[in-house]
């Protein structure tokens, strides 16, 4: 094989940094949309029984079908009965319902984590729900929820790749671009390989950060 | 890739269903003219017709020339937009882009479903194989061998067409993946238009054409079925730039070969 051509990439580099634009507006705002949905709806879930039938129906579909299916089903398919939108619009939305389901799971699982005393406890010391949410049960939950927010998150992240059959041109759709061009598979896939690495691995380690905030003394970990 | 084609099945389906309920009057023209500006979808992935280069970042290519001196002819500007191959016809059919000018041949979508304009290119399919194959010289050749092809193009179907005479035929997303494949030895022939491979081995000339080519797939522009009027106009365009030399110009600055 002939010798690698890394300078195609910085040839590349205005086109390489639109398509990090893209991933990154689309999964960030996804992301927060997504822990929105899940917050609300994991905790929902973990307090009613009817909400956990109502809501349900709405984590299994998402969690059960293929994002693809429900980007392409928002945006090609739900115009038919009349719900049009632009395309950033459907992929966050299709993305941020798709994460959403999942951390509702992960919200839920960890609220279990909390024992009932602890809302007893708030409610003697007469702290509303909302509080006592706000102020004891949820930040008991963190330590428990940020590791598998972390593999969402990251999991997110890589599928916002599949927006670019909405026509959004991100970091995978430039990738394939600059290889129907030049032909360097090697130093293209390893180049956007290491940008989505480096985008996780940020986030990693900011969520290291938090973890350490949200330490309880007497729980396995260190 | 199983998975792909399913996608392709289901977009089909929903385009069929949807163009069972439009029966609306055709404003297609008067729409373009309104924005002054002509949509047009591709998918950047097929140069020299269409593709992104990479140090300009600009699209470009005979189907965005084209694009343009159309548009142009009929007063209005061209916006080209790129997206995958599986997402431009739902695309248009949701009404994002105005027409298709995306190397698409008649054989690549129902006429029930769209409108087509006229041909405005005939593009043979050809053999490529590795520069130093010396088994494959003709079609006949390809008897037990491992081809590759570009999911839901022309050369797939014409690769079906014969596939009794193949041992495998491998489908890919996009023609530089075959194309890797092949050099790597993973296949041994690719079967792809003659203007893409021509390109290719200018870009990487460890390939060659061998045979004569194997059929003329018909390229047309893609409108949503119905929009008459702008099919009218795309087509008159057409014949305009096809008297006045600009057509010419375009081709020899990028189909030309040799």
């Amino acid at each position: 094989m002939a010798g690698f051509r890394f300078d195609i990439l910085f040839n590349a580099g205005p086109l390489l940094l639109e398509g990090l634009g893209a991933t990154v507006i689309v999964s960030l705002t996804s992301f927060c949309l997504a822990i929105l949905i899940g917050t609300a709806v994991g905790i929902a879930r973990a307090e009613s029984t009817r909400a956990r039938r109502l809501l349900g129906p709405y984590v299994e579909v998402f969690r059960g079908t293929p994002l693809l299916i429900q980007l392409f089903f928002i945006y090609y398919g739900l115009p038919s009965i009349g719900v049009t939108m632009n395309n950033y619009v459907a992929g966050i939305v299709g993305l941020g319902l798709n994460g959403g389901a999942y951390i509702s799971e992960i919200v839920r699982g960890a609220l279990y984590s909390v024992e009932k005393g602890q809302q007893d406890a708030a409610a003697a010391l007469g702290l509303s729900w909302y509080q006592a949410m706000v102020h004891v049960i949820l930040p008991q939950t963190m330590r428990v929820a940020l590791p598998p927010l972390v593999s969402s998150f990251s999991s997110l992240l890589k599928d916002s790749s599949l927006v670019s059959v909405l026509a959004i041109t991100e970091l995978t759709r430039v990738s394939q671009l600059i290889y129907t061009r030049t032909f360097r598979a090697f130093e293209v896939y390893l180049a956007v390989g290491a940008l989505y690495f480096g985008m996780i691995y940020s986030v990693l380690l900011v969520s290291q950060y938090i973890e350490r905030q949200f330490k309880i003394a007497g729980r396995y970990g260190r | 890739m199983k998975l792909r084609n399913w996608m392709i099945l289901m977009a089909a389906g929903a385009i069929t269903m949807v163009s069972a309920t439009e029966t609306l009057a055709d404003t297609s023209f008067q729409k373009v003219q309104e924005r002054g500006e002509l949509v047009v979808g591709l998918c950047a992935q097929y140069p020299p017709f269409e593709s992104k280069n990479e140090k300009s970042g600009q699209l470009e290519g005979f189907d965005i020339d084209m694009g343009q001196a159309l548009a142009a002819k009929m007063g209005v500007k061209a916006k080209f937009v790129d997206s995958e191959w599986q997402g431009l016809l739902g695309g248009l059919k949701k009404g994002d882009y105005d027409i298709l000018i995306t190397c698409m041949s008649k054989s690549e979508t129902r006429e029930e479903n769209v409108n087509f304009s006229d041909v405005y290119y005939q593009l043979p399919d050809v053999i490529v194989v590795r520069k130093d194959e010396t088994a494959i010289n003709t079609q006949a050749d390809l008897k037990g061998k491992t081809v590759g092809v570009q999911l839901g193009s022309a050369s797939e179907q014409l690769a079906d067409q014969m596939k009794d005479t193949f041992k495998e035929i491998k489908r890919y997303n996009y023609n530089p993946e075959a194309f890797t494949d092949l050099k790597f030895k993973r296949i041994d022939a690719v079967l792809v238009g003659y203007a893409y491979a021509v390109n290719q081995i200018k870009t990487e000339p460890s390939y060659k054409v061998v045979g004569a080519p194997l059929s003329e797939a018909e390229v047309v522009m893609i409108l949503p079925k119905g929009a008459d009027q702008l099919t009218t106009r795309i087509n008159a365009a057409l014949g305009e730039i096809k008297k006045d030399g600009t057509y010419q110009k375009i081709h020899d600055r990028w189909l030309k070969v040799e």
